[in-house]
């Protein structure tokens, strides 16, 4: 190698932001580039011509040695990763955090006339190391927060299973108890008695019949949003939600088309509560129609009818809890119903006219399937 | 080409002495009692269907330390472990708490090292065979189809020599491959080399 090559490439060597030590197959080392210095604080003019294992003292080790001697054996290049060999070159004094985990390769290499060589490169992964460190311990976190949810979760789970079951077996005791005290009352009712005390059993029959009903809204209260919501076709909703003899002279029109609105399965029930009131508390209905209208990002489900419609007065307050003249919780129970999947219900009919119940469903929640 | 059973019992032999050797390497490393075997060697014809042929199932999510050579002979070996059981072996050997599920950037430092020990050792025995002077690249990492990692890196190969390579490590055992792809002049010149050295004796090595 001419002495301006070998410049050359000591100076390039000297620029390179990893250590660079060459050494002779006696372990005397002939490069130390400029890394070497400003992370260990030795210079060159010390380090050159010395044995590497009184500079690195590293290598004076069993290990390191064996590993040195594989290169120079014909083995391949060797590697020496921080995690087994996390600072083989000594630090500097003063050194801060620089060259604290260091990743050490040793390649031979032949120069002509010079016989093998290794060449020693150290790269500094202080960095990438704690980066590592950094990343799994929030990975380690996350994994015991989960853990943590699931077990909360499976617990709430629990939890909830226990107050359903509580709640479905006092529901069943007291409809039982409740359905005694129908039978004898009816028995009673059926008696020769006096008029003032059969008019206080009728109104024990109706408080009997609330009583029920409330315990029917208690449940199906406890079943809304046990079930993750799903699609329902709208003109199917109707179809089924319209059975029963107090429909059968009652034309109801359906005109959505393919419209399908994401719901909680109560749904049915919220639909039947609206078409059941339309004929209950409309006095003189014949026709309820059901469309919707479609606007920038979201649909409007409209339920209109001929009936009576409702009072301007109370329209603020028709779907609050127990208000009315039945229970008071049907209207309450279909707003909530819709409310678990971002309905929004109101009435927007004219008094003596009708009434018209508009739910508007927002955008994500509703489809139109063959489009 | 068509070796004789002695040459494949010296390839074997070899292939024995230099994990043999890196075994000792790995103990003091990584302060585990580790302990290596070598159960099977195969040779074979470099073709697709290779890996099917020699009945050998190594899932194609494989960690792979690869050393490839150049010179008068040409070539590459490696080191080759399913991804799960590679993950297991760095935590076995460093003896890291938890039960991680990836090869990160230190993971995959650690591997590259007990793969080089592993591969350096069992170079030392094929070189000191060969007589040669070989150039080598740095190791390197992969995952994914090892057999086309293999390829890409090589030019022409066309014979392998795969061994089964199990790690014992407390009582738990941990099952690589070490893959030779070498072309047919290299396995020729070792055959002739190993023939030679069986006349004079392997404790020559």
């Amino acid at each position: 190698m001419t002495s301006d090559y070998a410049s050359i490439i000591s100076q390039s060597l000297n620029t390179l932001p990893v250590g660079i030590c060459i050494i002779r197959k006696d372990h005397t080392i002939l490069f130390w580039n400029r890394t070497c210095e400003v992370w260990t604080g030795i210079s060159p003019d010390r380090a050159e011509g010395h044995i590497l294992e009184d500079i690195v003292p590293q290598y004076g080790k069993q290990h390191e040695k064996s590993r040195l001697d594989v290169v120079f054996k014909g083995g391949g290049p060797v590697v020496l990763s921080s995690r087994f060999h996390p600072r083989i070159f000594p630090l500097r004094e003063d050194a801060q955090n620089e060259g604290k985990y260091q990743k050490v390769t040793i390649s031979p290499v032949i120069f002509p006339g010079e016989g093998v060589q290794a060449v020693i490169t150290v790269e500094d992964v202080t960095e990438v190391t704690e980066q590592v460190f950094r990343y799994r311990k929030i990975k380690d976190q996350v994994a015991c927060e989960l853990e943590e949810k699931r077990l909360t979760q499976k617990a709430l789970e629990m939890a909830l299973s226990k107050l359903n079951n509580l709640s479905s077996i006092t529901r069943h005791d007291l409809v039982n108890s409740l359905t005694i005290f129908e039978g004898y009352l009816g028995i009673l009712q059926d008696m020769n008695l006096e008029e003032k005390i059969r008019n206080y059993l009728g109104k024990m029959k109706e408080s009997t019949l609330a009583m029920k009903q409330h315990i029917t809204f208690a449940s199906d209260y406890q079943e809304m949003g046990n079930v993750a919501p799903s699609w329902f076709h709208v003109e199917s909703l109707v179809r089924n939600a319209c059975t029963g003899l107090i429909f059968r002279n009652i034309v109801i029109e359906t005109n959505t088309g393919d419209l399908e609105i994401l719901a909680d399965p109560l749904i049915l029930k919220a639909i039947y509560n609206l078409l059941e009131n339309a004929v209950r508390h409309g006095a003189h209905t014949t026709r309820i129609t059901v469309t919707s209208v479609q606007n920038p990002d979201s649909v409007t489900l409209i339920l209109e009818d001929n009936g009576s419609g409702v009072p301007n007065d109370i329209k603020g307050r028709i779907f609050n809890k127990g208000f009315g003249s039945n229970t008071g919780l049907g209207l309450f129970l279909t707003r909530e119903i819709l409310g678990i999947t971002g309905m929004q219900i109101i009435e927007t009919g004219t008094p003596g006219r009708g009434a018209r119940f508009e739910i508007r469903i927002p955008a994500g929640h509703f489809r139109y399937p063959k489009e | 080409m068509k070796l004789s059973e002695e040459v494949i019992d010296g390839i074997r032999e070899l292939i024995t002495i230099g994990v043999g050797n890196s075994a000792g390497m790995i103990n003091e490393l990584t302060r585990a009692h580790v302990t290596l075997t070598v159960p099977e060697v195969r040779i074979f014809e470099l073709t697709n269907n290779a890996p099917s042929a020699l009945d050998i199932s190594v899932p194609d999510e494989s960690s792979q330390v690869l050393l490839s050579f150049s010179g008068e002979f040409s070539g590459s070996l490696s080191l080759i472990i399913p991804y799960k059981s590679a993950i297991h072996l760095v935590v076995l050997l460093t003896g890291e708490e938890g039960s991680p599920d990836e090869m990160d950037a230190l993971r995959v430092e650690t591997l590259i090292e007990v793969g080089n020990v592993i591969i350096s050792s069992v170079m030392s025995s094929f070189s000191i065979l060969l007589k040669s002077h070989l150039t080598f690249l740095y190791p390197v990492y992969h995952t994914g189809k090892w057999m086309n990692n293999a390829l890409v890196e090589n030019s022409h190969p066309n014979g392998g020599i795969l061994a089964r390579t199990k790690f014992h490590i407390q009582d738990r055992e941990v099952e690589g491959f070490l893959f030779f792809s070498i072309t047919s002049a290299t396995l020729e010149n070792m055959q002739n080399a190993i023939i030679q050295l069986m006349e004079r004796g392997l404790y020559d090595l």
